[in-house]
Order: structure tokens, then C-alpha cells, then sequence
């Protein structure tokens, strides 16, 4: 245990990081890389203003701490601070992949998976391949000066398949990749590989401009996941709020906002890329649902926002390292699902579009989409693949527009991408939905 | 075998800006230590953080090269130069004060906003020797603001972003930069969709096209470039480099990872309009035998790579006045633009100022900008200038033609 300062809040967090990249490119092995790190990331909090450093030191951590405090100003009421008031104390051991953790996985073992899976891209219209495996293991260990006492881990891995199409003029950059939290989860996906593949190669092939304007669209569930988490999800992180009073009063629970079939919850414990059992001041995660049939329910918080709105922590106080202080961050972002198939949502289509996968996203109060593959859906069936730039749309007009959802809602994982705010990229989430039905987007 | 050795020091004074005033501040000093060691074809690197044993070090990579990761052994020789940019910036003992005054200064200026996000200060100290008869030093250092800007009551996460990188503070010009990005956030003008003279950040424009721009993709014939290296692309007043000069790239190296130094510190990709080079490294350089211009990034512990790291458009010194005879859209914030493979890139605009004579006329509503990438940085191309809105640090903004859409 830490020498804490009694007149201050403290914490210490403590990661042992473990991460592995293997890259091929055009059957070579061009990168063999295992990091191991242990970091430190000590926060200080005198009432008014926190003090942090970050270090690989870890046996003078007392000694940093010390540091911190002669920054601040002493406060012998800070137990009483609606900050502090707010922190959870857990005591607890949650390490749940120890087990079974990637670093007890050979170097061999890794690279034969990653070699099996590539046989399926032995074609004569791809131009370039390249192909990795990553993992990332994490074991977190957490103090504060309030008694809390957290061991609990984290654990991602994965293989991805990035190659060129090329036909003629034209060509296709296709992807496929699988993230999973476990080692043997990640098997041999040759349907799923076929499947995607073969789709590239007709988009690479026969894709054609699309008609520019306004028209209904289908989004895959990973292009609907996307959505949530860059149209409303960065809106649901509460620290854009302070400050702000009209933004409170704009913003107050139990406001209208999407259609009445539209859900949506952020939730650590799902399993997968977004899991974060407990986040980094020490708070176990909760299923929020931040819209619950169109009404806005809840918000994400740590604990300078959730003193400042006076609402309860959610577990949302996440950094993308042990070099950074955490700030309010999604976990695992998910629309619910809804009563239709997919044939149903695209049945009474006469003129529209279905968006397959996509490229990038970004969200402001208009949003945009980027697919990478998308098609053309003429009178209730899907028709030619389409070359689409962006889609895009007010985030509340579009949230009202939703009019159909499938039953099952995918969650997808991501072990290279991840979610940006500011200095903080990558960070480790997810998200998904079923496939979401929109009444008209902006298609360019 | 060679051997390579590399030394870096980064120390950074973070302050964390909520509701206009310090919330917090954050010291980190990153220490890491580089051995790359190269035999038969094949790279061995090891790295570590902190204070370090180079024998040790020396010992893992040569071990490492049992990975037979091939990798070009062309190391850079007889090369001895130091260089020391560092400029008395800012007071780091007293650094929240100082910015707590600065941003009480800054925030008085626009009093309808509120400003948040990170001010920056950073000293980096790099070392670069080989067995070849290299060794580079250097140190440098810089201040960084990069404010959000939110209108009180907005629905976004922030409206305006005013950022800058500088090797000096003028809190009198900073004032005034605020004071013209915000004073007319209120006054709404309208256009009717055509096609406009179009003042954008550079990198919104080019975007995800610098991925064409990379050999693996160019050489697998599937970049929008394909088949044009070696032939005029762009406008002749259109140029991208990699920009390593001291006086420009602060708290940058003059050498990259690899320890190479650009003739005049400047690696041309396109050059007046031609294609002339890729972005690689030495490995991809050597597979494909085609032309790159040098630019190497290298985790601590990992194989060189190509960095983006100095990417500049080549400038012309002009106001924002000379640029804006006629009515111009300034876009402010464009995000998640995209170009097909045919060249047509499109972005919703989510913040536009008209501008003419460079006054601001007012803003304007949701607007979608669209062209193809082969025109708008070809015929239609005026200039790109670097002093277009901030007037304290350097801010990248391309003029040209756009259509416009509502």
C-alpha cells in the first residue's frame, strides 16, 4: 500500500502490459514485435484542481506521490468533496483471463493461425496481401486514498486481412478481420472469408456511381454500431455539458430524441473489444441506456462530470493508456434489436441503398458514414454494388427517421481501429446493432 | 554486422482547460532507448524504457535477428551534427499560472463560449549513431494550444477549434485570432449551390488520398494515382514534401529514424505538380524498386516504417485578404469526407464562414462540399498559405474551386 496524504485524494494505477504484432506482407514475415511494459498513473486531487504523472518507475511511487502533493494545496475536508464523495471502494479480484491469457501462447502457434487463414486468398485478382495477428493483454491494479483495492484484467486478439483488388481501371480495397477475447476463439473462418471476398471481387468488378441525393438506406449491423457510437454516443459523453446550462436544460432526461423502436445502451461487460469491467477511477461499469424508446434516459459519466450534473458514476472514466489521465469514454455501444428480418426492412425499398461495411466514421451534429461496400436496393431486393463517397445526415432528424430494425443485434469488435477523442487514439471499444432501416439519408 | 543506437527524451508539461480554466495538469518524461543491428539481410532491434544498458540492449537485438526479419542494411555515414532550437518559451515552474492567465485573457475575448481541451509543452532531446560514422543530436522544444470552442447551448461537442505549434507566445495575437474566428458566429448569410471559391484545411482535402500515395498500394496498382508517377498530376503550384526544417518543424529532429537527412531538410512527393516519389521505407524501397521520399518513424522497440511525420503543401507568404477577392467559403470544421477510387472526394461541411476582402460576411448553414481530386488540386487550384486565420502559428489552409451543395 501507498503512503497517502490524507488532505488530498489519491490513485494509483498500476498496468502490466503485454502486446503482440506479427505483420506479413505478400508472404513474408516483414514484423515480429512483443512489448511488455509496466506503467504507473498516479492522480492527485486537492478539491480544486488534479494533479498526474505517469511513470515506469513503479517502485517510487510513494516518492511521486509526494511530488504531486507539494503541487496542490492541502484540504482537509476533501473526504467531503462531491468528487470524491462519489468514488467507488471496491475490493475485489476480477482477473478473468489469467488463465488463458495470450502470453502463454506460442509465437508458432500464433503465426499457424494466421498462415491457415490466408490460404482463402490465393486468387489472381489480388494484387497485394497482407495479413496480422495482434494481441493485447492487460492486467490493471488499482489504489485510491478511499480504500479501493481492484485487480482486473483485459484481453484482445486477433487476425485481419487487408488486400488489393484489381481489374482493369478500377481497383477495391477489401478487408477482413476477426477480434475476439480469447485465443481459441479465433479459428478458421472460411465461410465468412469466402463470403466477404467473393463480395469484394464483384464490387472490384462491377461497381457502379451511385445516384447522389436523398433516399432510404439499410445500415449493416457494424455500420448501424458505428452510427450509434459516432452520431449520439460521443453526445452521451456528459463532460461536452459542462458548463454549459442551456446545454442541461436542452439535454434534460426524458426528452423525445429518435424514433419510438430506438434503443440504445452502453455496457461494459459485454464481452468482446469494449469489455471494461471497471473503469479507471476504480468504478464498475452499468448498463446505461441512453435512449430507451426514443426518450433520453441516461448519460456517461466519471466523476468530475457526474459532481457537476449531480447524477451517479457509470463507469465510463477510461484511458487509452497508462500515460494518460482518464476522461469520459463509451465501452461497448449497442443498439437494441427490433421485430423484422432483413428482408422485411428491405421488402417495401423501391429506390434505396444498403450500406455493407464502412471505411471510417465521424460524428458532429452532422454525421457521416464512408462505406466501404455498399449496394443498391431496387424494388425490395438488393441490386448492383455502388460507389458511394459519404453518407450523411443531421443526427437528430436521422434518430427520428429510424423505422426499422431486425431482431438480433450484433455487437463487433475492432483490434485496430478503436475510438479517438482528442489526444486519445486508440482506444479499445465496440459496438453493433441489427440491421437499422432509415427512411432517407444524404447519399454523396 | 552494423549497428544503429538511439536515444530519445520527451518531457511534457500538460494542462487540461475545462469551462476556460485549468482543471488539471499532467508532467510525463518518456525516456527510451533504441539498439538495431543488422547481418545478412536481416534487422534485430531491441528497446527499452527509462535508463538502460546499451550492451544488454545490443545483446537482444542480435538475438532478435533470429526472426529473419528482412530489412535493407543502408545505414546513413559520416554524418556528425548536433543542432539546438530550444527557445525560452514559457516559465514550466509557474506553468498553470501562466496558463490560467493566458486563458483568462483568451476566454474574456469571447465570452458567449466556452473553451476546453489541452495546451501543451514539450522538450525533446534525440540521439542518432551507427557504426558507420553517424552521430546527431538534437534538441528542440515547443508550445502547443489546441482549444475546443463551444457556443454556449450548441448541440455539438464543440463548434470552432483554434490550434497552433510555436516556439513563442503573443497572447495579444492569440486575443485577436479568437476574437475573428468567433465575433461573427451569430450572423447567418446563405449561398445558392454552385461552384465557390473553397479556403479549406489541406488535410481534410487530401485526406485518406494519402494512402495512395504509399508504394504498397501504388505498386499493387491500386492507388487513384496509378500509372502517374514520373508525370505532371497537379497544378505547377502544387507541391507536398516532407518539411524537417528547423525554423518550421519544431521539436522535430533535422534526422529521422533511420538517421537521414533530407538535402535542405525537404523530401518532395509530388513536386510542382509532378509525382516524383513515394512514401515507404528502405525494405518497401527495395521490393519494388521505386523511388520514396525518406521519411522513417520507428517505435522504441519495433522495425522502421514510413512516417507521415512533417507532411507539408509548399506555401505561398499571402493574407488572408490578398486570397479573397470574391466570395469565399472558409470551412472551419469538415469532418468524414471520403474519395472513391474514381477521385471524387465529398465531406459535409459542419462549419463555414463567407468571407470576402478577408472579412468575415457571416456563417453559413450545412453545406456539403464536393469535387474530384485531380481537378480541384489541378485546374481549379489557386494557393495554399499557412497564415490564413491564426496569426501567431503556422495553420495550413488550400484555396480552390469546390461544388457546393445544400
Amino acid at each position: 500500500m501507498f503512503n497517502f496524504n490524507p488532505n488530498f485524494y489519491s490513485d494509483v494505477r498500476i498496468v502490466d502490459s503485454f502486446s503482440t504484432k506479427i505483420i506479413f506482407k505478400k508472404g513474408v514475415m516483414e514484423n515480429y514485435n512483443v512489448q511488455k511494459e509496466l506503467r504507473a498513473f498516479i492522480r492527485v486531487f486537492d478539491g480544486k484542481l488534479w494533479y498526474y504523472t505517469s511513470t515506469s518507475d513503479v517502485k517510487n511511487i510513494d516518492k511521486e506521490l509526494q511530488n504531486l502533493y507539494k503541487q496542490g494545496t492541502p484540504n482537509p475536508d476533501i473526504a467531503n468533496d462531491p468528487i470524491v464523495k462519489r468514488f467507488e471502494t471496491h475490493i475485489c479480484n476480477k482477473m478473468i483471463f489469467d488463465k488463458n491469457s495470450v502470453r502463454n501462447i506460442s509465437k508458432e502457434q500464433k503465426i499457424e493461425i494466421l498462415k491457415k487463414n490466408a490460404e482463402i486468398y490465393k486468387n489472381d485478382l489480388i494484387s497485394y496481401l497482407e495479413y496480422y495477428y495482434l494481441d493485447k493483454s492487460d492486467n490493471y491494479h488499482f489504489y485510491s486514498s478511499k480504500g479501493a483495492d481492484i485487480q482486473h484484467d483485459y484481453q484482445h486478439c486477433g487476425i485481419g486481412y487487408n488486400y488489393f483488388i484489381t481489374s482493369g481501371k478500377d481497383h477495391f480495397k477489401g478487408r477482413f478481420q476477426v477480434g475476439k477475447n480469447y485465443f481459441d476463439e479465433i479459428v478458421y473462418f472460411e465461410n465468412e472469408q469466402k463470403d466477404e471476398l467473393e463480395k469484394g471481387i464483384d464490387y472490384a468488378l462491377h461497381a457502379e456511381p451511385c445516384d447522389k441525393g436523398y433516399f432510404p438506406v439499410v445500415l449493416s449491423p457494424v455500420v448501424a454500431g458505428v452510427f450509434a457510437h459516432e452520431s449520439f454516443g460521443h453526445k452521451s459523453e456528459s463532460d461536452f455539458m459542462i458548463g454549459d446550462e442551456t446545454m442541461r436544460k436542452e439535454w434534460a432526461l426524458g426528452k423525445k430524441v429518435g424514433s419510438d423502436i430506438l434503443s440504445i445502451y452502453d455496457y461494459g461487460a459485454n464481452s468482446g473489444t469494449g469489455y471494461c469491467l471497471f473503469d479507471d477511477e476504480g468504478t464498475m461499469t452499468q448498463k446505461t441506456y441512453l435512449i430507451r424508446n426514443g426518450v433520453l434516459t441516461g448519460r456517461l459519466h466519471m466523476g468530475t462530470t457526474a459532481a457537476d450534473l449531480d447524477e451517479d458514476l457509470t463507469g465510463n472514466a477510461r484511458a487509452m493508456n497508462c500515460k494518460f489521465e482518464p476522461v469520459v469514454r463509451m465501452t461497448s455501444t449497442v443498439i437494441d434489436g427490433g421485430d423484422k428480418t432483413f428482408e422485411e426492412l428491405i421488402a417495401d425499398i423501391k429506390d434505396g441503398y444498403y450500406i455493407h461495411n464502412y471505411a471510417h466514421g465521424s460524428g458532429m451534429t452532422q454525421f457521416t458514414i464512408a462505406p466501404e461496400m455498399a449496394f443498391k436496393i431496387k424494388d425490395g431486393k438488393i441490386g448492383k454494388p455502388v460507389k458511394i463517397s459519404v453518407i450523411t445526415g443531421n443526427v437528430f432528424e436521422t434518430l427520428g427517421l429510424i423505422d426499422g430494425l431486425s431482431k438480433d443485434a450484433k455487437v463487433c469488435n475492432s483490434i485496430t481501429g478503436g475510438c479517438g477523442k482528442m489526444e486519445q487514439f486508440p482506444l479499445h471499444v465496440s459496438f453493433g446493432g441489427p440491421y437499422v432501416r432509415i427512411s432517407k439519408m444524404n447519399i454523396q | 554486422m552494423q549497428k544503429e543506437y538511439l536515444t530519445s527524451t520527451v518531457v511534457k508539461y500538460t494542462i487540461n482547460v475545462v469551462k476556460n480554466k485549468p482543471e488539471s495538469l499532467r508532467k510525463t518524461i518518456e525516456k527510451t532507448n533504441t539498439v538495431r543491428v543488422y547481418d545478412n539481410g536481416f534487422i534485430g532491434v531491441a528497446g527499452s524504457i527509462g535508463e538502460s544498458n546499451f550492451d544488454e540492449l545490443e545483446k537482444q537485438a542480435v538475438e532478435n535477428l533470429g526472426l529473419k526479419l528482412p530489412y535493407p542494411c543502408k545505414l546513413p555515414e559520416n554524418v556528425v551534427k548536433k543542432m539546438d532550437t530550444t527557445k525560452k518559451v514559457i516559465d514550466t515552474d509557474n506553468y498553470m499560472l501562466s496558463v490560467g492567465k493566458m486563458m483568462d485573457k483568451i476566454s474574456a475575448a469571447a465570452p458567449n463560449f466556452i473553451f476546453g481541451n489541452k495546451v501543451t509543452y514539450v522538450e525533446v532531446e534525440a540521439k542518432y549513431r551507427n557504426t558507420k560514422g553517424c552521430d546527431l543530436e538534437y534538441k528542440g522544444n515547443t508550445f502547443s494550444l489546441g482549444l475546443s470552442i463551444k457556443s454556449y447551448g450548441s448541440a455539438n461537442l464543440f463548434d470552432l477549434f483554434y490550434a497552433f505549434n510555436e516556439v513563442s507566445i503573443d497572447e495579444k495575437e492569440m486575443v485577436n485570432d479568437v476574437k475573428l474566428i468567433t465575433e461573427h458566429y451569430g450572423d447567418v448569410v446563405d449561398i445558392e449551390p454552385g461552384k465557390y471559391p473553397v479556403l479549406m484545411d489541406t488535410s481534410d482535402m487530401f485526406g485518406k488520398s494519402l494512402y495512395d500515395l504509399m508504394i504498397d498500394q501504388y505498386a499493387s496498382n491500386a492507388s487513384i494515382f496509378k500509372g502517374k508517377l514520373g508525370q505532371k498530376m497537379f497544378s505547377d503550384k502544387f507541391s507536398i514534401y516532407f518539411d524537417r526544417r528547423p525554423e518550421m518543424a519544431h521539436a522535430t529532429p533535422f534526422f529521422d529514424d533511420e538517421g537521414e537527412i533530407a538535402p535542405d531538410y525537404e523530401r518532395f512527393i509530388i513536386k510542382n505538380g509532378e509525382f516524383v516519389a513515394l512514401i515507404g521505407n528502405k525494405r518497401q524501397q527495395e521490393v519494388y524498386n521505386l523511388p520514396i521520399a525518406q521519411n522513417s518513424g520507428a517505435p522504441y522497440d519495433g522495425l522502421p516504417s514510413a512516417s507521415f511525420a512533417g507532411l507539408m503543401v509548399k506555401t505561398e507568404n499571402k493574407t488572408l485578404a490578398e486570397i479573397t477577392k470574391e466570395k469565399t467559403i472558409f470551412v472551419i470544421m469538415a469532418s468524414g469526407g471520403d474519395t472513391t477510387t474514381d477521385g471524387d472526394f465529398a465531406t459535409p461541411v459542419q462549419f463555414a464562414y463567407l468571407i470576402q476582402d478577408g472579412k468575415v460576411l457571416g456563417k453559413l448553414p450545412d453545406i456539403q462540399i464536393y469535387g474530384n481530386i485531380f481537378e480541384f488540386f489541378g485546374k481549379d487550384y489557386v494557393t495554399t498559405v499557412s497564415k490564413a486565420l491564426t496569426q501567431v502559428g503556422e495553420s495550413y489552409f488550400t484555396l480552390t474551386k469546390l461544388n457546393v451543395q445544400k
